[in-house]
C-alpha cells in the first residue's frame, strides 16, 4: 500500500514543470527508491493526455444493458437486434442443435427491477394468450440463473413497416393490405381483451414474403385486470406522436386507443407524415391522399374515442370499401378536397368553365324588399323637406312627379310592364340632368333613388354611375339619414361588385354595416341585410369561405315573423346554397336550398321572390349530378321569370346559362348551344361587366366544342380574350387562365396542335405556381397536355403525362369516377398506336364498366363503345363490331355535330361495317 | 418497486444529517435502486450511446428531489449518489465478468459480442474500484473527491462546497488522485 503523504507536497509542487525540470528537481530530493519511482510514474501519468477513468466508466454505463448471461433454456444469444422500452431484444438459435429454429429473445434492460421483471412477466402472460398469424408469437420464457425473467418470441426477419415502405414503394392497394393485417392482429387482440397501447410504426414488421408481424406487446394491458385501476408511471409510458389523446392526459384506456394508434400509422404509411409534424421531408414515397382515405383516416383519429371506428373489423371493412371504390362510411372531407366533389360532378370538358358563370351570376340574385323601404324613406324625406324652408312648391311638384313615377312602379305592377317603368326612368333621369342645381341634395337623393330602381331591373352600369353621383359628398345629419345611406351603400356595393371593382364594393359594403351597427343595432333585418351583402362582396372578391362564414351568421340571426324577416332568410339559405354548391359541398348545398324552397312556399305561386329559392335549388342539385331533376326545375323558373318580371334582363341571362350548363351535363350539347346563344345576346344588352361577359362566352365556347362546332368555339373564346384586354385582366387571373385553357384545348382538337401545345405548357407552369400540384386545375392542365401529346403521336412525352394525370386524379376523385374511364380511353389509343391491339381492349372494357354507372353521361359511354367497336372489329370481326354500333350511333347522333371528332370517326366505323344511316 | 417520494428522501436526509445511522443506510438502499432502474431507463433513449454517470446522477438528483430543493440537501444527497452510481457499475461489472468465467472460447467471444462496450471495460473498472477501495483506506477525501467529480458530475467549485474545502484543496486533491489511478489502470 504506498503512502502518497511523502511524496504528495513534492508531486504538488513539480507537476507544474517542464518534464527536463521535474527529472533534476527528483534527483536533487533524495528520496527513497520506491518513492521515487512512484514520484516519477505519477509525474509521467499526469503528463499523458486524455483522461482514461472517464472512459472506463463511461464504457461501464454503455455495458449496463449487455445481458448477464447467453443462455436461456434451451436458446443461445447470438446477436442484439433491437432495443426499446424496458426491454432488449436478441437473435438467439438452438443450443442443442436439435433444430433449426431462430428465435427472438427479449431481455430487460440493465437490472431487473422489480417494474421491470412484472411487465416482462405480464407480456409473457398476454403474448401466450395470443394465437395469430399476424402477431409474433410466443415460443419459450422462464428465468435465467441470475433471476433475470426472459422470452422467447418466433423470430421475423422483417422490416419495420415505415422502413419497408421506404424500400420498397408498395402501391396503395399494397399498403392498404398491410394496414388491414395489422387491423386482423389487433381485431384478435382486442377480442381477448387485450389494449396494445404501443402501436407504432416500429412495432409493425413486415417479412420478405410482404407478411406483417404485430410485435411488443411490453406495454400491452388486460382490460379486467386490477392495475388497470392503480396509478401508476407505467401508464405514462408512451410513443409520442402515436398515442391517442385519452393517452396523453391520463384518461381511461380502451381498445378506441389503439384504435388512434393505427389511424396515425395509416396516414403516416401512405403519406409519409403524421398530422402534427408538417415541416418534415416524409418518411417513405408518398402517395396523394383520396377524400375517402382522409375521411377513413379522420373517423379512426376522432378525437373522442366514441366518434372512431367501434372495433378494428369495422375499420378493416371500410378500408375494403374503400378498395373496391364503394362510398364509405367515413363521409367528413378534409380541408382541401372539396374540389374532389365537383370535379366529380361535372362533365371533363366544360366542367371547370362553368364554374366562373356561376360564380358571376350568384351576386345579382337579390330580393326586392329593399326597394320598398328605400322608397318609402324618401317619402318621409321628401315630406320632411317640404316642411324646412325651401320653396315648397317646387318640393311639392317633385314629390308629386316621383310619387306618380313610383306608384306606377309599385313591386307587383312595376316589373311586369318592365318597358314602361324603363321609360319612365329613363325621363326623371333626363330631367335630373338638365335641371337646375340650385338643390342640389334633392338631385343627389333622387339619383340615389332612381339608382335602385334600375339595379332593380338589372341595369347594373346605370345604377352603378346614378348612385356614385348619388352619393358623393353626402353626411348623414341623424341617424335616420345615416340609416338610408346605409341602405344606398349597401346598393351601391352590389352594383360595385356586380361591375367588378371589388376593393370600392368592400368600402361600401363596410360603411353600411358601420352605420348599421351603430344606429340600430338591435334590427335583426338590417343585420341580416348586412352580412349578406358583405359576404357578397367577399365572394366577389374570391373569398368563398369568409363568404360562407357571414351567411352562416346571417342564418343564425333568430327572426322574427314579419315578411321582411322571412324573406331575409329565404335569401340568406338560398345564397348559402348557391355558394355551397359552388365549393362542390352538394349536400350542405342540397340542405339550405331545401330550407329556401320551405320558407319560399309560403309566397305567392307567381311572386319573382320564388325564383331565388328555386335558382338555387337547382344550382344545388346540379352540384350533386342530378341534372335531370335540375332541367325542369329551371324551365319552371324561366317560365315564371318571364310571366311575373321580364322577357330580358340579367335574371332572365342567368336562367338560361345555367339551363344551358344542366344541358350540357346530360349531353344535349346542341340546344345547351343554341340557349346559351341566346342568353348571350340577352348579356349584351343588360350591359354586363366585360370579365362577365367574357365567362359567358367561354362558357358558349366549351358547350359548342362538346357539340363539336370547333369553329364556333374558337371564335367565342377569341373574343372573350379580346374582353379580357380590354379590361386588362391580369394573365395570372383565375378566370383569363381557364379561358386560354379553353383556347389551348380547342386548338388542339381543331387539329391545331402545335399552337396548343405551348400554350397548355405555359398555363400548366403558371397553375404549378399558383395553384399548386394537389390542385384540380393542375390536374385538368396535365390531362389536357396528356390528350395533347397522344394527337400529336409523342410517346415519350404522351405516356408520362397519362401516368402523372392519373396519379393527380386519384387524390381528387375516386376510382369509380368517369374520369378515369377517359383515361383507359386515352391509354387504349396509345395501345394502338403500339399495335397492342388486347390491351386496347381491354381498357375499353374497362372503360365501358365504369360509364355504365346511371351516373355517367350516355354520350361518353357511346363514344367508348365506338372505339371499342373499331377495336373489335380488329379482333373480332364486323358481327360483334355491329352490335356495339347499333347502341352507340343514335346516341351520338342525337347529341353531336357531325364536325365532332368522335362522331367522325364513328360514321366512318359504321361505313366500313356497312352500316347506313 | 415503489416510486420514492421527494418528500421521502428529504426526510431521510434530514435524519442523516441528524447523525442517525439507520437513515443513512435506508437512504442508501433506496437510492442504489433509483439509480439502477434509471441506468436502465435513461439508456432507453441512445442505445449504445455515451450517455455518462454524471447524466445518471443528475437526472437521479432532479427525480428524487425536484430542481428547487436547497443546497444543504443537495450536497448530500450527491455523495450518496455518486457512491451509488459507482456501486451500480461495479456491479454490473462483476456480474458480466462472472458470466464469462469458466466460459469456452467461443461463448466468451459471443459473450463479448454482446457486450455494447469494446470488452476490455469491465475489467478496467473492476481495476478502477479495487484502486478505489485501496486508496480510500488512507486517502478517503480523495476518493470521495473521484467519486463526486467522475460519478456524481460535480465541478470542482461543487466538489469544494460539498466537502467544505478550498477550491484549491479540490484542484491538488484531484490531481494527484488521478494521477494514481492513472497509474493504476494504465501498468
Amino acid at each position: 500500500m504506498p503512502s502518497l503523504d511523502p511524496i504528495a507536497r513534492h508531486f504538488e509542487r513539480l507537476c507544474e514543470l517542464s518534464e527536463q525540470d521535474q527529472k533534476r528537481e527528483i534527483d536533487s530530493l533524495g528520496l527513497a527508491e520506491a518513492d521515487r519511482v512512484m514520484l516519477m510514474k505519477l509525474l509521467a501519468a499526469d503528463r499523458r493526455e486524455g483522461d482514461p477513468i472517464h472512459a472506463v466508466i463511461v464504457d461501464g454505463v454503455a455495458g449496463i444493458n449487455a445481458p448477464d448471461s447467453i443462455h436461456f433454456g434451451p436458446w443461445r444469444l447470438v446477436r442484439e437486434l433491437g432495443s426499446g422500452g424496458m426491454g432488449t431484444v436478441f437473435l438467439a438459435e438452438r443450443s442443442d442443435g436439435h433444430f433449426e429454429q431462430k428465435a427472438a429473445i427479449k431481455l430487460l434492460r440493465g437490472f431487473p427491477t422489480s417494474e421491470g421483471m412484472r411487465r416482462l412477466r405480464q407480456e409473457r402472460r398476454i403474448l401466450a394468450g395470443l394465437d395469430h398469424p399476424n402477431i409474433a408469437r410466443l415460443l419459450d420464457g422462464g428465468e435465467s440463473e441470475t433471476g433475470q425473467p426472459w422470452l422467447a418470441m418466433e423470430y421475423v426477419d422483417g422490416l419495420p413497416l415505415l422502413e419497408y415502405a421506404r424500400r420498397h414503394a408498395p402501391s396503395l392497394r399494397d399498403r392498404l393490405g398491410l394496414l388491414s393485417s395489422t387491423l386482423d392482429a389487433i381485431g384478435h387482440a382486442h377480442s381477448h381483451l387485450i389494449v396494445h397501447r404501443d402501436l407504432k410504426p416500429a412495432n409493425v414488421l413486415v417479412t420478405r414474403a410482404g407478411e406483417v408481424k404485430l410485435l411488443d406487446f411490453g406495454i400491452a394491458r388486460l382490460l379486467d385486470s386490477a392495475d388497470e385501476l392503480a396509478a401508476s408511471t407505467s401508464t405514462r409510458i408512451y410513443s409520442r406522436g402515436y398515442a391517442s389523446p385519452e393517452q396523453r392526459d391520463g384518461a381511461a384506456i380502451t381498445t378506441a386507443s389503439d384504435i388512434f394508434s393505427i389511424g396515425v400509422i395509416l396516414q403516416e404509411l401512405l403519406t409519409g407524415r403524421r398530422e402534427n409534424s408538417a415541416a418534415e421531408a416524409p418518411l417513405v414515397p408518398a402517395l396523394p391522399l383520396d377524400a375517402d382515405l382522409a375521411g377513413i383516416i379522420a373517423k379512426a383519429c376522432a378525437q373522442r374515442p366514441q366518434d372512431r371506428y367501434a372495433n378494428a373489423g369495422e375499420f378493416g371493412a371500410d378500408l375494403q370499401r374503400f378498395l373496391e371504390g364503394r362510398p364509405v362510411s367515413a363521409t367528413q372531407l378534409t380541408r382541401g378536397y372539396r374540389l374532389r366533389k365537383f370535379v366529380s360532378r361535372h362533365r371533363v370538358g366544360v366542367g371547370l368553365a362553368a364554374l366562373a358563370v356561376l360564380l358571376v351570376a350568384v351576386f345579382v340574385w337579390r330580393l326586392e324588399r329593399e326597394r320598398d323601404r328605400a322608397v318609402n324613406a324618401e317619402l318621409s324625406a321628401q315630406a320632411a323637406l317640404e316642411a324646412s324652408d325651401r320653396d315648397a312648391a317646387r318640393a311639392r311638384a317633385s314629390l308629386q312627379f316621383l310619387t306618380d313615377a313610383i306608384s306606377a312602379a309599385s313591386p307587383e305592377v312595376a316589373m311586369k310592364r318592365q318597358v314602361g317603368v324603363r321609360d319612365l326612368l329613363d325621363a326623371a333621369r333626363a330631367k335630373l340632368e338638365t335641371s337646375d342645381t340650385n338643390d342640389p341634395a334633392f338631385g343627389q337623393s333622387m339619383k340615389r333613388l332612381l339608382a335602385h330602381l334600375y339595379s332593380q331591373l338589372g341595369e347594373a352600369r346605370i345604377g352603378m354611375d346614378l348612385m356614385r353621383e348619388g352619393l358623393v359628398g353626402v353626411e348623414p345629419a341623424n341617424g335616420q339619414e345615416a340609416l338610408r345611406l346605409a341602405d344606398d351603400y349597401e346598393e351601391y356595393a352590389k352594383l360595385l361588385g356586380v361591375m367588378d371593382s371589388i376593393p370600392m364594393a368592400m368600402d361600401a359594403a363596410q360603411k353600411a354595416n358601420a352605420w348599421r351597427e351603430r344606429f340600430a343595432p338591435d334590427n335583426p333585418t338590417l343585420r341580416v341585410e348586412s352580412l349578406q351583402s358583405m359576404a357578397m362582396v367577399h365572394h366577389r372578391g374570391g373569398d368563398d369561405g369568409e363568404a360562407i362564414r357571414l351567411l352562416r351568421e346571417a342564418w343564425a340571426v333568430p327572426a322574427g315573423k314579419s315578411s321582411d324577416e322571412a324573406l331575409g332568410r329565404i335569401e340568406s339559405a338560398q345564397l348559402l346554397a348557391s355558394l355551397l354548391a359552388v365549393r362542390g359541398e352538394c349536400e350542405e348545398s342540397l340542405q339550405y336550398s331545401e330550407k329556401a324552397m320551405a320558407l319560399a312556399s309560403a309566397l305567392a305561386p307567381d311572386s319573382p321572390d320564388r325564383l331565388a329559392p328555386m335558382r338555387s335549388r337547382a344550382t344545388a342539385l346540379n352540384s350533386c349530378g342530378r341534372s335531370a331533376e335540375a332541367e325542369p326545375l329551371l324551365r319552371e323558373a324561366i317560365a315564371l321569370q318571364d310571366r311575373a318580371v321580364a322577357a330580358g334582363g340579367s335574371r332572365m341571362m342567368n336562367l338560361t346559362n345555367d339551363l344551358a350548363l344542366t344541358l350540357n351535363d346530360l349531353g344535349q350539347y346542341q340546344e345547351a348551344a343554341l340557349l346559351l346563344q341566346r342568353s348571350d345576346t340577352i348579356a349584351l344588352d343588360a350591359g354586363m361587366g366585360e370579365a362577365e361577359h367574357a365567362m359567358s362566352l367561354a362558357n358558349l365556347a366549351g358547350v359548342l366544342e362538346n357539340a363539336g362546332d370547333y369553329e364556333g368555339s374558337l371564335t367565342a373564346l377569341r373574343q372573350a380574350i379580346d374582353l379580357l384586354d380590354k379590361v386588362e385582366m391580369d394573365a395570372d387571373h383565375q378566370s383569363r387562365r381557364r379561358i386560354t385553357r379553353s383556347l389551348a384545348r380547342t386548338l388542339g382538337l381543331a387539329g391545331q396542335d402545335d399552337k396548343a401545345w405551348p400554350l397548355m405548357q405555359e398555363l400548366r407552369e403558371r397553375c404549378l405556381r399558383i395553384e399548386g400540384q394537389d390542385s384540380g386545375e393542375y390536374a385538368m392542365l396535365t390531362w389536357q397536355l396528356a390528350l395533347l401529346a397522344e394527337r400529336m403521336g409523342n410517346r415519350g412525352v404522351g405516356i408520362g403525362l397519362v401516368d402523372e394525370a392519373e396519379r393527380l386524379w386519384g387524390a381528387l376523385a375516386p376510382p369509380s369516377h368517369p374520369l378515369f374511364a377517359h383515361v383507359l380511353r386515352l391509354r387504349a389509343r396509345w395501345a394502338v398506336r403500339a399495335g397492342d391491339i388486347a390491351a386496347a381492349e381491354q381498357n375499353l372494357r374497362e372503360a365501358s364498366r365504369i360509364l355504365s354507372d346511371e351516373t355517367a353521361s350516355p354520350v361518353d359511354l357511346a363514344i367508348v363503345r365506338s372505339e371499342l367497336a373499331q377495336v373489335l372489329w380488329r379482333r373480332q370481326g364486323k358481327a360483334a363490331a355491329r352490335d356495339l354500333m347499333l347502341a352507340a350511333l343514335p346516341v351520338l347522333r342525337g347529341a353531336l355535330l357531325a364536325t365532332e371528332v368522335n362522331r367522325v370517326r364513328a360514321e366512318a366505323l359504321a361505313a366500313q361495317l356497312g352500316m347506313g344511316h | 418497486m415503489s416510486e420514492s417520494s421527494e418528500h421521502d428522501v428529504t426526510r431521510l436526509i434530514d435524519r442523516w444529517r441528524a447523525g442517525e445511522e439507520g437513515a443513512r443506510a435506508t437512504l442508501m438502499t433506496l437510492v442504489y435502486n433509483r439509480v439502477r432502474a434509471i441506468a436502465g431507463h435513461s439508456l432507453r433513449q441512445t442505445p449504445g450511446a455515451t450517455l455518462s454517470a454524471t447524466d445518471l446522477a443528475h437526472e437521479a438528483l432532479i427525480r428524487m428531489l425536484g430542481s428547487n430543493a436547497p443546497w444543504e440537501n443537495r450536497k448530500h444527497f450527491f455523495n450518496v449518489v455518486a457512491q451509488a452510481t459507482r456501486q451500480v457499475l461495479v456491479d454490473a461489472a462483476r456480474r458480466r465478468t462472472a458470466g464469462k468465467r469458466g466460459g469456452n472460447v467461443e461463448h466468451v467471444e459471443i459473450a463479448d459480442a454482446l457486450n455494447v462496450s469494446a470488452g476490455q471495460g469491465d475489467g478496467s473498472l473492476l481495476l478502477l474500484d479495487s484502486a478505489l477501495n485501496e486508496l480510500g483506506q488512507s486517502h478517503p477525501r480523495q476518493v470521495q473527491m473521484i467519486e463526486l467529480t467522475y460519478f456524481g458530475g460535480l465541478d470542482r467549485r461543487e466538489v469544494a462546497a460539498s466537502l467544505e474545502v478550498s477550491e484549491g484543496t479540490v484542484d491538488r486533491d484531484l490531481r494527484l488522485a488521478k494521477a494514481w489511478l492513472r497509474n493504476v489502470l494504465e501498468r
